[in-house]
């Protein structure tokens, strides 16, 4: 039963055959990885979803209403949002799950969201922050530490709260903290946008496939790893049909970011976890010589990492390969002189914070 | 259809502590593990007449509270698996039965959309149902713990589950949470009553479960008609009352205690308004139990709507 | 100034003098006064300004006309809540 998630997404029909153990632990493991109305999305599209048992469908249907739900909140606060912008002449360019959504892509198709993210040109984070701030945006209380850090090593601004909505935007002026090696023209992503319905953007196809191997890669958020890599799937295999030059730019675009090897990393296991068809050649393209020489690592590690997280499925040593790209993801992103205070002073943060409840 | 005092006690602690022990709760099934002697004791005083699920039955909830590993062994504390992930910091073994109960609850809460839940107590009298919504300490529990005792169906003391469209209700019942001094107040109001372990210093303070399926048809899935919707609050000093109170209010309140109203959007607006227009609503303001007791049973003679 | 009905909205309508509206856009549910909801029944006829409010209030209601403050501080409340907007 070990790899049931990427199977049936991979080849729906065969859900249709599972018997209920089966089917009690693809349910599982497509909810820890948050992949669930995903799956129920895969499944009614295959047509497989209704000839399932009464008792597992309506698991695949209580996460598709949640997806509903996260669709109908995003169309009304991206529009708050587009308007509280305009009236500073700032465009609203969505990133990530809100993008997909907003472009009505095939890889929205049950996708969950949890914060709405944009990108705004740094130049016009002041006055965006202030535009968001009138229309009930606001940055709750953090400590003056973090709030330094945020403003001089991050590529996003605190998260910002609407009360009234209870929804949370990550306002990023670029898509890696300055810290992150790659010093990224941010102005390149916005000036290839692309207008999904009027007044709201999304970053052009290959910028969102770039986007979305660099933030899989490199954020750390390796929970969703298999989601993300899902992603990547539905992505590369809607695009070329888009636009038919879609594979011959993406490598060329990719290193004008500095962005190279992420979508190395992301073409390579999009193709070994879901089989996704990457022309030969691009792949050619993509691989340099010293990414050749870390695969074996690379794949170790982050085969691990794209397994639900179930104990059906985990493979030995996950806990293991799970930290060491925790610990990569923060090299990555910082200078070690500025990871090791700021881990140390995280996890003092956390005692102090254990502290007080004991108190209380 | 076999229930868990059916089984030898050393069949089903066997299960329990092995490849899982599965029961029917309402619509649903758990499978049920654990290695921790205070959970197979509330297990065994709280669910024996709980159907045992056959097993070839969908698990709809696979958990677990265990102590794992050598350092949870050490400082005696245990944690609670869903479907193999630990959703929630580890606890001191003396509140793991209540926090086995706390995270079942959690499974129906988080997990499920097929009904309109609403946060309520539900017990019924001759086959009609009486929805109590109530934020936790307005005295929901305390007064469905006293109904079942005097002889009232409790459907759940924690979830309303209503299937859109109708103004029915789907009995899902657990054993009835008691915290604090509800604990001694309904122990006076019947001796006899059957609690379970009683767990100390959860974040509620202290916490006890009372059986509370003592209706035959206790264990019945079919969904009941909704009759009346009951909004109690316990107020120590205040005058007894129950009295009919707006449709409108009903619905903002009961919506306001509901899990998933708002994800539900126009379904869950729609699902609301056939329930609260289909039943009669009042306010319970009480203090004294067999006041409220007595109270009910008017309510059940004839302030039902059919 | 005109205002117009934002998004579509359902009501409850229980004959209690106040009403529950659901909100399609923002998905928000609110009780509102009688009058508020007989003022969104307007709306649902078209756009409106202050003055064609204060005249068809005055015909169809029960002959206490609604000063002019009540109409706009029930107008500035329902903008408040996204459910009225301006014409723009």
């Amino acid at each position: 039963m070990s790899y049931l998630l990427r199977d049936a997404l991979i080849e729906p029909s065969g859900v249709a055959g599972m018997d209920n153990a089966q089917l009690a632990c693809l349910v599982a493991q497509a909810r820890n990885s948050r992949l669930l109305a995903s799956l129920a999305a895969r499944l009614a599209e295959a047509g497989v979803l209704s000839q399932l048992p009464g008792a597992a469908q309506r698991h695949f249907d209580g996460a598709t209403l949640v997806h509903e739900k996260q669709r109908r909140d995003l169309a009304y606060d991206a529009d708050l949002v587009r308007k509280a912008l305009a009236t500073r002449g700032i465009p609203l360019l969505l990133l990530k799950g809100g993008a997909y959504i907003a472009a009505e892509l095939p890889v929205s198709h049950g996708r969950l969201i949890t914060d709405i993210d944009i990108l705004v040109p740094k130049s016009d984070l002041p006055a965006a922050e202030a535009a968001l701030n009138t229309q009930g945006w606001a940055s709750p209380p953090i400590s003056a530490y973090d709030a330094s850090y945020y403003r001089r090593w991050s590529h996003e601004i605190p998260a910002l709260h609407n009360a009234r909505r209870d929804t949370t935007l990550d306002v990023h002026h670029n898509i890696l903290p300055p810290t992150a090696g790659p010093t990224i023209d941010a102005g390149l992503l916005l000036r290839d946008r692309r207008e999904v319905s009027p007044g709201i953007y999304t970053l052009s196809y290959r910028d969102m496939v770039i986007h979305s191997a660099t933030h899989l890669f490199q954020e750390g958020e390796f929970h969703h790893g298999l989601r993300d890599v899902w992603d990547l799937d539905r992505m590369l295999r809607d695009f070329p049909a888009r636009d038919p030059s879609f594979w011959d730019g993406l490598v060329e675009r990719a290193a004008l970011l500095q962005l190279e090897t992420p979508l190395y990393h992301g073409l390579n296991y999009a193709q070994q976890v879901f089989k996704t068809p990457v022309p030969a050649e691009v792949m050619a393209e993509a691989q340099s010589p010293l990414r050749k020489l870390r695969k074996p690592l690379m794949d170790f590690l982050y085969l691990r990492a794209f397994r639900p997280d179930h104990p059906e499925t985990r493979l030995p040593l996950t806990d293991t390969a799970l930290y060491l790209l925790y610990v990569r993801s923060h090299y990555l992103r910082m200078p070690l002189h500025l990871l090791l205070p700021h881990l140390a002073r995280k996890a003092w943060m956390r005692r102090m914070d254990q502290r007080d409840g004991t108190t209380q | 259809m076999t229930r868990l005092r059916d089984l030898p006690a050393c069949e089903w602690q066997q299960r329990l502590s092995q490849d899982g022990l599965a029961l029917r709760v309402g619509p649903y099934v758990y499978r049920i593990r654990s290695n921790v002697p205070v959970v197979r004791e509330g297990i065994g005083a709280m669910y024996g007449d709980f159907p045992v699920a056959q097993v070839d039955d969908y698990i709809d909830f696979d958990i677990a509270l265990s102590t794992r590993g050598l350092r949870q062994r050490l400082r005696d504390e245990a944690e609670f698996i869903c479907d193999g992930v630990t959703p929630f910091e580890r606890i001191p073994l003396g509140q793991a039965y209540a926090f086995l109960e706390w995270g079942m609850n959690w499974c129906v809460a988080l997990h499920t959309n097929e009904y309109l839940k609403l946060h309520a107590a539900v017990v019924a009298r001759d086959n009609r149902a009486v929805v109590m919504p109530g934020v936790p300490g307005a005295g929901k529990s305390t007064l469905c713990a006293a109904l079942a005792l005097r002889e009232w169906r409790v459907l759940s003391d924690e979830h309303a589950m209503i299937p859109p469209g109708s103004r029915a209700t789907v009995p899902v019942y657990r054993p009835v949470s008691l915290k604090n001094e509800s604990i001694a107040k309904i122990r006076a109001f019947a001796p006899e009553a059957v609690f379970g372990p009683q767990s100390k210093e959860t974040h509620k303070g202290v916490v006890a479960h009372l059986k509370a399926d003592g209706a035959p048809d206790s264990h019945d899935t079919a969904p009941l008609p909704v009759g009346a919707l009951v909004f109690p609050s316990y107020q120590p000093g205040s005058p007894q009352r129950l009295a009919p109170r707006r449709r409108t209010e009903s619905f903002m309140l009961a919506a306001y205690h509901s899990f998933n109203y708002s994800l539900l959007g126009e379904v869950g607006f729609d699902a609301m308004r056939t329930l609260v227009a289909g039943a009669n609503c009042y306010d319970l303001q009480y203090h004294d139990l067999d006041w409220a007791v007595d109270a009910m049973h008017q309510l059940a003679d004839g302030g039902m709507r059919e | 100034m005109k205002w117009r009905l934002q998004s579509t909205g359902r009501i409850y309508d229980a004959g209690e003098g106040q009403v529950v509206y659901f909100h399609t856009a923002s998905g928000d549910t609110h009780l509102l006064g009688e009058f508020a909801a007989h003022l969104l029944e307007l709306f649902g006829e078209g756009p409106r300004d202050l003055a064609q409010l204060l005249d068809e209030v005055a015909v169809t209601g029960d002959g206490t006309t609604p000063p002019e403050d009540t109409v706009r501080s029930v107008v500035d409340e329902l903008v408040g809540l996204d459910i009225l907007g301006r014409t723009e």
